[in-house]
């Protein structure tokens, strides 16, 4: 027998594992494992899988209280699936429970050999499975979402050599046997007894004699002890086989691992989903929301401040403007002084000048009958021989550049009896209407009669 | 109890949004009408030195009021030379003195008849821009006797005023 010192490195819990990790059920708790740097990494134990935190993809290594190990011998049948018959197998057992089809179980071949049929001469061949249901109520603490595969722990720990061997580990305070057939996993079995005495040894011996009538289990070579050697103390020495003492394995994965999910995992992973795709919605809709909002706040608040902008630029220079705009006004109060525009008889010239002058000529036989100034306005009243004439009359004084200090409006003229028509011409000094509106009446020349 | 909530969400946000649309018309309003009053604002100082120099040559050239009554002085010019011309006078008033906020402009209303030569004859001899004396009124029209003409005019005198 050998003695080997456990490869465990223990670290606390503030290191976070990298690389590949698993989630497994330890001696005492829940363990950590990754390699890092080609030497593994062991964080824990924790009471819970939870409580160590594992990163999304671990694979978590069931305890062999959460699953039915049962090791099958099925017939093999030309045409037939060998799953098919393991199936028919374990419900014959009942053990896939009400729903078979519900039920989450695996299973790997081990090996196969010749059995002799009830009432054939030809002999039958019979495969042995390696076969795991999962159990129906799994315990709370065990379900991570975010884990990436559920593997079973004796398949995740490497095998104790080649042909027939037995690992004796504690597991979350219990002992378990598991055993392998030529490097492949067969089966894992917890023992009764909590203590590694005579009674234990009687057990264990038992139970070899049970999986060696079913032919499950064949010459045991090897029984491999991976625990604390105060621990096993001179049990090994009761033991009915060749046994060794070894240091604790990393778990690695298997070249065909399983994947045992519990169905409620696959429920709440679903749920998740849902619920993160509702959120998304909400989120959209949220940012929806918003992005109307600030387009709405935008619409808002930017008159105001384009209006807060040009009442700045407008207050800069409203001194100035105010003051050229009052030395306009004074201008146009004096117009009558200063404005040859606004001159009564340069006006009164102006407006006869078409009338008098053989230049332009074309409008002839007009004439003015009144002529009235003031500050107000300019009004003519006078006669035509026709109205194209007056209409010519009126065309001149619009564009007379000498009358344009003055709006020229006037009403249709009246046709006199004799023919003639009798026109009204009145022209307003230009923005007087708004200078007067300014003003409030202040005119200086308001002089009208 | 959610269609309650939703509800009730609804209406404060057409409330929220009532408020705000009523709100954004005045500023809208406002934005328009100080936009127009920058304008005229910007209008204005594009003409400022015309403006400058036309409101110096006021200040340069008008008078600032005499403390005695120019205004007779203003009827007699006005009458002599009504006279002159050979207009007929057939009324004549002092007018009060019409205080503006950049002139003080002191005026004689008369009623005149004559030609139109006589009337032009007269404006000519009483426009004197370096005393300030101008007609800021005319009524002219035919009398029932053709060519004569029956005038109504004002003459006056232009002062600084005030704000001058």
């Amino acid at each position: 027998m050998k003695k080997g010192k456990p490869a465990v490195e223990r670290k606390g819990k503030e290191k976070v594992p990298s690389g590949p990790v698993f989630v497994f059920p330890g001696p005492e708790g829940w363990e950590s494992w990754c390699v890092e740097g080609g030497a593994a990494q062991c964080v824990g134990p924790a009471e819970t899988p939870q409580k160590l935190r594992p990163p999304a993809g671990a694979t978590v290594a069931l305890p062999s209280r959460l699953f039915f190990s049962v090791p099958l011998w099925i017939p093999v049948e030309e045409g037939i699936p060998p799953r098919d018959l393991a199936k028919i197998a374990l419900e014959s057992k009942n053990l896939l429970g009400a729903n078979p089809e519900a039920a989450i179980w695996a299973m790997e071949p081990i090996r196969t050999e010749r059995v002799a049929r009830p009432g054939q001469e030809e002999p039958g061949t019979r495969q042995l499975e390696a076969c795991v249901v999962l159990n129906n109520s799994i315990e709370e603490e065990c379900i991570l979402e975010q884990a990436g595969r559920y593997e079973v722990a004796g398949r995740v720990l490497p095998p104790p050599g080649g042909g027939t061997g037995v690992v004796l580990r504690k597991e979350l305070g219990r002992w378990v046997l598991d055993f392998y057939y030529g490097n492949k996993w067969l089966h894992s079995q917890p023992l009764l007894a909590r203590v590694l005495d005579a009674g234990a040894a009687a057990e264990l011996r038992t139970l070899l004699a049970q999986l060696e009538g079913e032919g499950i289990l064949q010459r045991l070579d090897l029984l491999v002890f991976r625990g604390d050697a105060a621990e096993a103390g001179s049990f090994l020495s009761l033991l009915p086989c060749v046994s060794q003492m070894e240091s604790r394995m990393p778990p690695c994965l298997s070249a065909s691992p399983w994947d045992l999910q519990p169905p409620i995992l696959t429920e709440r992973r679903m749920v998740s989903a849902d619920q993160a795709k509702k959120k998304k919605y909400l989120r959209a809709g949220i940012l929806i929301y918003l992005g109307v909002v600030v387009c709405a706040l935008a619409y808002f608040l930017l008159p105001y401040f384009q209006l807060k902008v040009l009442e700045g630029k407008l207050h800069a220079i409203q001194g100035d403007a105010e003051k050229i705009r009052e030395a306009s006004m004074a201008w146009r109060e004096a117009g009558a002084l200063v404005n040859p525009k606004m001159n009564a008889f340069e006006l009164l010239w102006q407006v006869s000048r078409p009338l008098i002058e053989k230049d332009p000529g074309e409008i002839e036989g007009v004439r003015l009958t009144a002529f009235e100034y003031n500050a107000k306005h300019v009004f003519l009243t006078g006669e035509g021989k026709d109205l194209e004439q007056t209409e010519k009359y009126f065309a001149w004084v619009k564009k007379e550049p000498m009358l344009s200090a003055y709006q020229w409006n006037h009403p249709q003229p009246r046709l006199l009896p004799n023919g003639n028509a009798q026109f009204q011409l009145e022209g307003v000094p230009l923005g007087a209407g708004a200078g007067e509106s300014q003003e409030g009446g202040q005119d200086a020349n308001a002089n009208a009669p | 109890m959610l269609f309650l909530g939703l509800a009730v969400a609804a209406g404060i946000h057409l409330l929220v949004l009532k408020i705000a649309l009523s709100l954004n018309q005045g500023t809208r309003r406002n934005l328009v009408r100080v936009s127009d009053e920058l304008g005229e604002a910007n209008s204005w100082l594009e003409q400022k030195g015309e403006w400058e120099a036309k409101a110096e040559w006021l200040k340069k050239n008008l008078r600032p009021p005499p403390e005695d009554n120019p205004a007779p002085a203003l009827q007699k010019k006005a009458q002599s030379a009504a006279t002159s011309a050979g207009l007929k006078i057939e009324e004549q008033n002092l007018l009060a003195p019409k205080i503006g906020s950049s002139c003080t402009i002191y005026a004689n209303r008369m009623r005149l008849t004559g030609s139109l030569e006589q009337f032009t004859k007269w404006a000519t001899q009483l426009y004197q821009p370096e005393s300030g004396v101008a007609l800021t009124a005319l009524n002219l029209k035919l009398s029932p006797e053709p060519p004569k003409m029956t005038g109504e005019a004002e003459v006056g005198q232009f002062f600084l005023g005030k704000k001058q």
